[in-house]
C-alpha cells in the first residue's frame, strides 16, 4: 500500500500530460499508457481478477475521458483487459473456483473455455455460475476457504489464492510488457509493407506527421528503389513535410513536395497511396491527419491502390457511427492568422486536424499481422479485444 | 563527346558540361548559343531553376539582374569544373539525383523580354500579370484589351507604311512581350486572334486616324459584348440557381462566382451562407472572403484539405473557369479538380460559370501536358511543384453556365462550332 500515493501522482501527472498533450502521437501515448499499467498493477494486491479488470476499466475511463482522441491510449487499456481475461481463463482448468466467474464474465471465450469451465464446476459440485459481481465471488471465497486472510479490502482470502494472484500479477505484466515490445517493433509492420512496394513505384503520401511513415518509408528504401511525392499539409504539418521529403532525400531517396491541391493533378502518375493511420476502427475505415480522405479519393477516381500502414495497437475496437465525433478540430489561427483581424473576426475559420477515411477507400490495411483487406478488420479487432471492453467510459467516443 | 567513353564518365562529363551550358545560358541572356545536346540537359536543368528564375525575374532590369545573380551562384560551380570530384559534389550528385521533376513538360517562368518598340502599358501589365497582380482570365484579357487600345491610340504610322500592315506587326511584338511575362490565357489568345482578325480586315482606303478610331471602338465593343454583358448574364442565370438557404462552397475567387453570389444576396435577398475552400501558396480565397464579408454574406473559411470535414451540409459547388478546353473538360485553378471530385462524391451539383472567350480549341487530358508555374514572390523551395491549372474531368461537372446558356459540358465544341462566326 506504500506505493498508492505514488501511483496516484504518477496518474494524475500521466492525466495532465494528456490533456496538455505533453504526450502526444499513437506510438507515444500508447507505450506511456501500457508502462502506466505496468506501474498500476504491481503498485496493488489483487485479490481476484475481477477486482483487477474493474481497477483497470476506472483508470481506463479516466485516462479515455482526458484525451479522447488518442484512441490508443483506450486501446492497450483494452488490449491488457483482453490479455488479462485470457490468463484468467488460462489459470481457471486448474479447478479454483476463483475464477469460475470470471469465466462468465467472458462469454467470448472459446468452446474448449467453456467446457474447461462447467468441467471444472461440476467436478466442485458448484452450479450456480450466474452470479457476476465479484462481491459475491469474494463472498463464496469466504464460505469456502478453511484458512482466511485479511485482505486490503477488508475481505478473507487465503494464503493459495493470495499465491496465485502474485502469479496472475506477474503473468499480467509479462503480457504487457511483450506488448510494449511489440508497440516499439515495427519490424513486421514494415515487412508486411515493403511487401506491397515494388521497385520504381510513385509512392504518394499525404501524411508527413507521422512518423511511423517516415521510418517506414527509409526502411523500404533499403530494399525498393521508388520515389516519394509528399503532400504540404498545409497548415498543420507543413514544416514536417519539408523535414520528411528532406529526410528521405538524405537517405538518397527519390523525394518531392506538391502542395495540398495539387493532388489530384499528379495522381495520374501515382502508382501507389500509402497513408499512416492514426488509429483503425472497426470497420476498416481509419483516422489519419487532414488531407488524406482527399488524397484517398483522388486515388479512388484513378483506381490507384491505397495502403494504410497500422501497427497493430492502432486498430480499435470502435465503428465510427459518429464520424465527427473521432475528429478534432484545431488551432484556426493556423489558417487565418490573428493577425489578419478584420477576417479574423467576421470569418468562421475551420481546422481539422485529422480526417475520417472510410474503408471504400482504402483497399489494404497493413499491421503488424501482415495485410488485410479493411472487410476483416473487425476480425482481427475481435483477436485482440474483449467485447466487454468495447467501452470504458459512457461519454467515450463511438460509445452509443 | 564521340570519343567513346563509358557510362559513368559520361554521365560525369555531361554533368560538368550541364553546369557550364547552365552558366553560359544565363551569362548570354536570350542567345541561343551552345551545341544541341547541351541544350537537351539543360532543359531540365532550367525547370529545377525555375524558382531561381522568376525570383530574378521580378525586376524589368533583367539583363543586369540574372548577370548579378549568375556570377553569385558560379561561384560554387566554378570551383568543381576544375579539381577533381569533392565531398559536395558528390552531395550534389545526390541532390540532382533525389530530384523529382514531375511537371518536366511546363516551362518554367522567364524574364520579360524589353524591346524597344514597346508600349509602356504593355510593359507594366506584363509585370503585373508576372506577379499575379492581375490573376484571372476574364481580368487578364480584359486588361490586356485596355492596354491595346492605348497602343493603337499611341501608335504613329512609320511614314514608308500603311496602318493596317505596319501595325500588326507591332501588335505581335506587344504580345511577344506580354507572352514573356506570363503565358497568355485561353481567353487573351482568342481575343488576340479576334483583334488580328480585325485589323487585317481594316480597309487600306481608309485614314489612320479613323482606322485607330475604328479599332478603339471596336476593342471597347469587345469589352463590352464578350466580358461584361457575357459576366452580367451569367450572374443572371446563376443566381437562380441558388435557393433560400443553400450552402455554396466556392474555391479560389472567380470573378463571375463572386459576383453572382453577391448579386444573389443584396438585389435577390436570398439567404444563404457561403463555404471558401482556399490552398497556398496564392490564398484567392481571402480576397474572395473579403469581398463576400463586406456584402454580409456569412462564410466559412477553411483550407482545401479540412474539405471532407464541412462538405456534409453544402448545397452547391460554385467554380470559375480559366478555360473550357474542346473534349468537355474543365481547365481551372489546381485543386478544382479534386473540390469538384468530392463535391460530385456526396451527388452536390458542381456548376462551372463561364464565358464564351474561355472556351478553347484544344483538348487535353491531364495537368501535365499544359500548364504553367506559379511565379514566386518569396525564395520558395524549388521542390514545391506549385502548378498553376488542373483538369476537371467532364463527367464531375453537372453544368456549365455561359452566356449563351447553361449546358452540359460536353457541348462545349458544338458551341465552338456553331458559333464560330459570332465568337
Amino acid at each position: 500500500m506504500s506505493s498508492k500515493g505514488d501511483i496516484n501522482t504518477q496518474i494524475s501527472l500521466f492525466l495532465t500530460q494528456l490533456k496538455r498533450r505533453q504526450i502526444s502521437g499513437a506510438k507515444e501515448v500508447a507505450l506511456a499508457t501500457a508502462n502506466l499499467l505496468i506501474r498500476f498493477i504491481s503498485s496493488r494486491r489483487w485479490v481476484s481478477t475481477t477486482a483487477m479488470i474493474e481497477q483497470i476499466r476506472i483508470l481506463g475511463a479516466k485516462l479515455v475521458d482526458a484525451q479522447p482522441y488518442e484512441l490508443t491510449c483506450g486501446n492497450v487499456i483494452k488490449r491488457v483487459l483482453k490479455n488479462i481475461r485470457t490468463i484468467n481463463e488460462a489459470f481457471a482448468p486448474k479447478g479454483n473456483k476463483d475464477t469460475d466467474l470470471e469465466e462468465d464474465l467472458n462469454p467470448s471465450s472459446s468452446m474448449l473455455g467453456l467446457l474447461s469451465v462447467s468441467d471444472s464446476m461440476n467436478t466442485s459440485g458448484d452450479g450456480d455460475s450466474s452470479n457476476n459481481s465479484s462481491m459475491a465471488n469474494l463472498t463464496k471465497h469466504k464460505s469456502n476457504e478453511a484458512e482466511p486472510g485479511l485482505t486490503p479490502s477488508g475481505y478473507y482470502v487465503s494464503e493459495e489464492v493470495r499465491a496465485k494472484a502474485r502469479d496472475l500479477r506477474n503473468a499480467v505484466i509479462d503480457e504487457i510488457q511483450s506488448l510494449i515490445d511489440e508497440i516499439q517493433n515495427d519490424d513486421p509492420l514494415f515487412k508486411a509493407g515493403i511487401d506491397m512496394i515494388t521497385d520504381s513505384d510513385l509512392l504518394l503520401t499525404p501524411c508527413p506527421s507521422s512518423k511511423t511513415m517516415v521510418d517506414f518509408l527509409l526502411k523500404a528504401a533499403a530494399k525498393r528503389n521508388f520515389t516519394v511525392i509528399v503532400t504540404e499539409s498545409y497548415p498543420n504539418n507543413v514544416e514536417k513535410a519539408k523535414k520528411m521529403v528532406q529526410q528521405l532525400k538524405n537517405a538518397g531517396v527519390k523525394s518531392t513536395l506538391i502542395p495540398d491541391a495539387a493532388v489530384f493533378a499528379v495522381m495520374a502518375k501515382v502508382s501507389k497511396v500509402v497513408i499512416s493511420a492514426r488509429a483503425v476502427l472497426a470497420n476498416g475505415g481509419c483516422i489519419a491527419s487532414s488531407g488524406v480522405a482527399m488524397a484517398c479519393h483522388a486515388a479512388k477516381q484513378f483506381t490507384k491502390p491505397v495502403l494504410s500502414i497500422a501497427g497493430s495497437y492502432k486498430l480499435s475496437p470502435i465503428y465510427p457511427f459518429d464520424v465527427e465525433s473521432l475528429i478534432e478540430v484545431g488551432n484556426s489561427s493556423k489558417v487565418i492568422d490573428f493577425s489578419d483581424a478584420e477576417l479574423m473576426d467576421k470569418l468562421e475559420v475551420i481546422n481539422p486536424l485529422y480526417d475520417y477515411i472510410s474503408p471504400e477507400l482504402i483497399d489494404i490495411v497493413i499491421s503488424s499481422d501482415g495485410g488485410a483487406s479493411p472487410n476483416f478488420v473487425y476480425r482481427l479487432i475481435l483477436d485482440n479485444y474483449s467485447e466487454h471492453d468495447q467501452h470504458l467510459s459512457s461519454v467515450e467516443i463511438g460509445a452509443a | 563527346m564521340t570519343q567513346q567513353l563509358s557510362g559513368k564518365e559520361l554521365k560525369e562529363l555531361k554533368k560538368k558540361q550541364k553546369q557550364a551550358q547552365r552558366q553560359a545560358r544565363k551569362n548570354q541572356a536570350g542567345n541561343q548559343a551552345g551545341n544541341q545536346a547541351g541544350n537537351q540537359n539543360s532543359n531540365q536543368n532550367s525547370n529545377q531553376n525555375s524558382n531561381q528564375n522568376s525570383n530574378q525575374n521580378s525586376n524589368q532590369n533583367s539583363n543586369s539582374n540574372s548577370n548579378a545573380n549568375s556570377n553569385s551562384n558560379s561561384a560554387s560551380s566554378a570551383g568543381n569544373g576544375s579539381s577533381a570530384p569533392t565531398s559536395r559534389d558528390y552531395a550534389e550528385t545526390r541532390a540532382q539525383m533525389t530530384q523529382v521533376n514531375l511537371f518536366a513538360g511546363i516551362e518554367p517562368p522567364k524574364a520579360i523580354m524589353s524591346k524597344l518598340q514597346v508600349h509602356s502599358s504593355i510593359l507594366h501589365l506584363a509585370l503585373q500579370m508576372q506577379s499575379c497582380r492581375i490573376i484571372g482570365s476574364a481580368s487578364r484579357c480584359k486588361a490586356m484589351m485596355l492596354a491595346f487600345q492605348q497602343v493603337v491610340r499611341d501608335y504613329d504610322t512609320p511614314s514608308n507604311g500603311s496602318f493596317s500592315r505596319s501595325f500588326a506587326s507591332h501588335l505581335s511584338q506587344q504580345i511577344e512581350v506580354l507572352k514573356s511575362g506570363r503565358g497568355l490565357s485561353v481567353s487573351m489568345g482568342n481575343a488576340i486572334r479576334w483583334l488580328k482578325q480585325e485589323t487585317s480586315g481594316l480597309s487600306m482606303d481608309i485614314s489612320d486616324e479613323s482606322a485607330k478610331e475604328y479599332l478603339v471602338e471596336t476593342i471597347s465593343d469587345f469589352i463590352r459584348d464578350r466580358l461584361d454583358v457575357a459576366d452580367r448574364i451569367i450572374v443572371d442565370t446563376a443566381s437562380n440557381h441558388l435557393q433560400e438557404g443553400d450552402v455554396v462552397l466556392i474555391y479560389g475567387s472567380s470573378k463571375v462566382v463572386l459576383n453572382t453570389l453577391i448579386h444573389a444576396y443584396t438585389v435577390q435577398k436570398k439567404k444563404f451562407r457561403v463555404v471558401i475552400a482556399d490552398s497556398p501558396p496564392l490564398f484567392e480565397g481571402k480576397k474572395a472572403a473579403r469581398k463576400l464579408m463586406n456584402v454580409g454574406i456569412p462564410v466559412t473559411y477553411i483550407l482545401i484539405s479540412a474539405l471532407p470535414y464541412v462538405i456534409k451540409g453544402i448545397t452547391t459547388f460554385m467554380v470559375g473557369a480559366h478555360a473550357m478546353v474542346s473534349n468537355g473538360n474543365l481547365y481551372s485553378r489546381v485543386g478544382t479538380s479534386m473540390v469538384a471530385v468530392m463535391a460530385a462524391a456526396r451527388s452536390i451539383p458542381v456548376l462551372v460559370l463561364c464565358e464564351t472567350i474561355k472556351f478553347s480549341d484544344r483538348v487535353q487530358l491531364d495537368a501535365f501536358s499544359v500548364n504553367e508555374f506559379i511565379p514566386q514572390s518569396t525564395k520558395g523551395n524549388k521542390d514545391e511543384n506549385l502548378i498553376f491549372f488542373d483538369l476537371t474531368d467532364q463527367k464531375f461537372i453537372s453544368k456549365v453556365i455561359t452566356e449563351v446558356g447553361a449546358l452540359p459540358a460536353s457541348s462545349v465544341p458544338v458551341i465552338l462550332r456553331e458559333y464560330k462566326q459570332f465568337l
